[in-house]
């Protein structure tokens, strides 16, 4: 398996925090990874790094490597090449992240225009495709709409169209349903799943909804105060949860068998990022945790075939979660 | 070709009467403006010894000047010279305030703070104050009263459009413009520029409004147009000696700039409406 985007060990300083450190995962060719977490883990800040997005002052170590060249390091010109093209990116907010004044079929054209150079009528004529694709109805008369003409759903789909433009080999996708109904989101999922298979595209898909990397996503990265503590394919991952935190966070997941029990939760809260504890970051909060695990920070290791986990006390997690099933 | 139902739905929205009102009244006055000779009644600048100071009449609807010129036509004339100021004396401030309005708000860092200070000082002076020291160098006329207040305006014009581009780089189409790669320029004028240009148009019709009261007043003083050139501010500063004898020599072409003044105001607000409920 040859990755398509290879992370190692990035880490990103923001003054004397710094919310992400060590984290390394990779993306193959046709992949959806799911990067889950709870607010503030540093996946967002993880996905926006690849682009160079993140405010001047924040920091970045380690690489990020794309066709053998590091995303990082390159240089403003040489990024702004591959936004877009290489590597596309949505957002959680559709109902903002459209110019407003200018209708949706003219800000698909522009990323054609930019991206591949086609302009005038083949550009429409794309466009009204590239609507259609992500299943957006009667789309040659929706290409004068302009986005307040367009629901939240549809808002999504058409950045989805206009990220899809210049047909990326990467998508990134920072909680694209987040902000749209049960029912939307559903369909939104069911698309870039579509999209990734007609496509032959990679994904890397950001949520903090277990429920969503279980139904769309090939692997899954679970990350905790800025690092990644467990990642392996889905199946296994969720199967047999091999992280004291993967195991909280699978209990705190409303399930319809445990219907009218309350809810158990992961006790206290996550760390301050500019206060790290020096071992396991979760082992402050951890019902397994040891004297080891406050010492250094474990690293990832292999325990089956496509799954790592930093914890160590892996299999005392795994009989318990074998145990609750 | 059948009219869409989304043009027909954009025709069907009404203009306030007030707007209307405005539309109206700067239309009259451009069409006295393009078409001077054919409206006027009499050669603004043809004087009549048998009718001096004479007061309104059918023959001299706003009556007659010292040297027996009609001043309905000295008005009409004037209107032609007055909405120039307004064009002229806004134009160039207006694109280049814009311009560089917008550099200076996207770019940020040492312009921005360079600029700012500019403003800080500018402000500070009254516009007529600084206007009138720049053409007591240049020398008066039209011309230098343009520069003059080319000179200083555009900082407005600047100052306003930084303000709406600091709010808008902030918004997440901005961002996503950068996700997708485009370069700053097709960020800055494709994208923010349209969507930050509300408030400048809006302060276009106003200004333009002001700079005909600006060039009245320099005409009045003697720093602008240069008698016998019909301008309101000219005629109300010939008519200033008569005032108590013949007032009509005054009085009308002031109304004429209230008027302007009136119509430019009235489109603004309604320009403002329009853009606010999109």
């Amino acid at each position: 398996m040859t990755a398509l985007l290879s992370v190692r060990d990035l880490g990103i300083r923001i003054g004397l925090a710094s919310p992400v450190d060590g984290v390394s995962f990779e993306v193959a060719a046709g992949e959806m990874l799911g990067l889950v977490g709870e607010s503030g883990s540093g996946k967002s800040l993880t996905l926006r790094a690849l682009l160079q997005l993140l405010p001047a002052q924040a920091a970045t170590t380690g690489a990020a490597l794309w066709q053998g060249r590091d995303l990082l390091r390159m240089t403003a010109a040489e990024i702004r090449r591959v936004r877009g093209r290489d590597v596309a990116m949505i957002f959680q907010e559709p109902m903002t992240a459209l110019d407003p004044v200018l209708p949706i079929g003219l800000q698909i054209t522009e990323s054609l225009d930019v991206h591949l150079g086609l302009r005038g009528a083949a550009a429409r004529a794309r466009a009204v495709q590239l609507l259609d694709l992500v299943g957006i109805p009667d789309a040659k008369r929706r290409l004068d709409n302009y986005p307040h003409e367009f629901s939240g759903g549809m808002r999504q789909r058409a950045m989805i169209a206009i990220a899809l433009a210049a047909e990326p080999k990467l998508l990134l996708a920072d909680e694209p349903t987040t902000a749209l109904d049960v029912t939307i989101q559903d369909q939104i999922l069911t698309l870039l799943l579509r999209l990734k298979e007609d496509l032959r595209m990679s994904v890397v898909l950001v949520t903090h909804d277990l429920g969503i990397v279980a139904g769309t996503c090939d692997r899954v990265a679970v990350m905790y105060a800025g690092r990644i503590l467990e990642s392996g394919s889905v199946h296994s991952v969720f199967r047999s949860p091999a992280h004291a935190y993967t195991l909280g966070l699978m209990r705190s997941v409303p399930d319809r068998a445990y219907a009218r029990r309350p809810l158990s939760s992961i006790p206290g809260s996550p760390p301050d990022p500019g206060d790290m504890p020096p071992g396991c970051r979760f082992a402050p909060r951890c019902r397994f945790a040891t004297a080891a695990c406050g010492e250094a920070p474990p690293p990832l290791r292999g325990i089956a075939d496509d799954h790592q986990t930093s914890c160590l006390q892996a299999h005392e997690v795994r009989r318990a979660a074998r145990e609750a099933a | 070709m059948a009219v869409s139902p989304r043009l027909r739905m954009r025709m069907r929205v009404r203009l306030p009467p007030t707007t209307i009102a405005g539309v109206v009244i700067l239309l009259t006055l451009i069409a006295c403006a393009a078409f001077p000779a054919a409206i006027a009644p009499y050669d603004p600048n043809a004087f009549d010894y048998r009718a001096l100071l004479k007061p309104p009449s059918w023959a001299h609807p706003f009556g007659t000047d010292n040297f027996g010129r009609d001043v309905l036509s000295r008005t009409i004339w004037a209107a032609r010279i007055d909405l120039g100021i307004a064009v002229f004396c806004t134009l160039f401030p207006g694109l280049f305030g814009t311009f560089f309005g917008c550099i200076v708000g996207y770019a940020g860092g040492v312009l921005d703070a360079v600029f700012r200070r500019v403003v800080d000082v500018a402000i500070t002076i009254p516009l007529l104050v600084l206007v009138i020291a720049i053409i007591a160098v240049l020398g008066p006329g039209l011309t230098n009263m343009y520069i003059a207040v080319s000179a200083v305006n555009w900082i407005i014009y600047a100052r306003l459009i930084r303000g709406e581009i600091l709010t808008q780089k902030r918004r997440d189409y901005a961002a996503a413009g950068r996700v997708m790669g485009y370069s700053a320029g097709r960020i800055l004028f494709r994208h923010l520029l349209p969507n930050a240009l509300g408030p400048v148009v809006v302060y276009w019709m106003t200004d333009m409004a002001l700079a005909i009261l600006l060039g009245s007043s320099l005409g009045y003083l003697g720093l602008g147009a240069q008698p016998p050139t019909s301008e309101w501010g000219v005629l109300i500063g010939d008519g200033k000696n008569f005032m108590t004898t013949a007032w009509w020599m005054s009085i009308f072409p002031g109304i004429a700039i209230v008027l302007a003044g009136t119509g430019f105001s009235l489109l603004g607000d309604g320009l403002a409406a329009v853009l606010r409920r999109r």
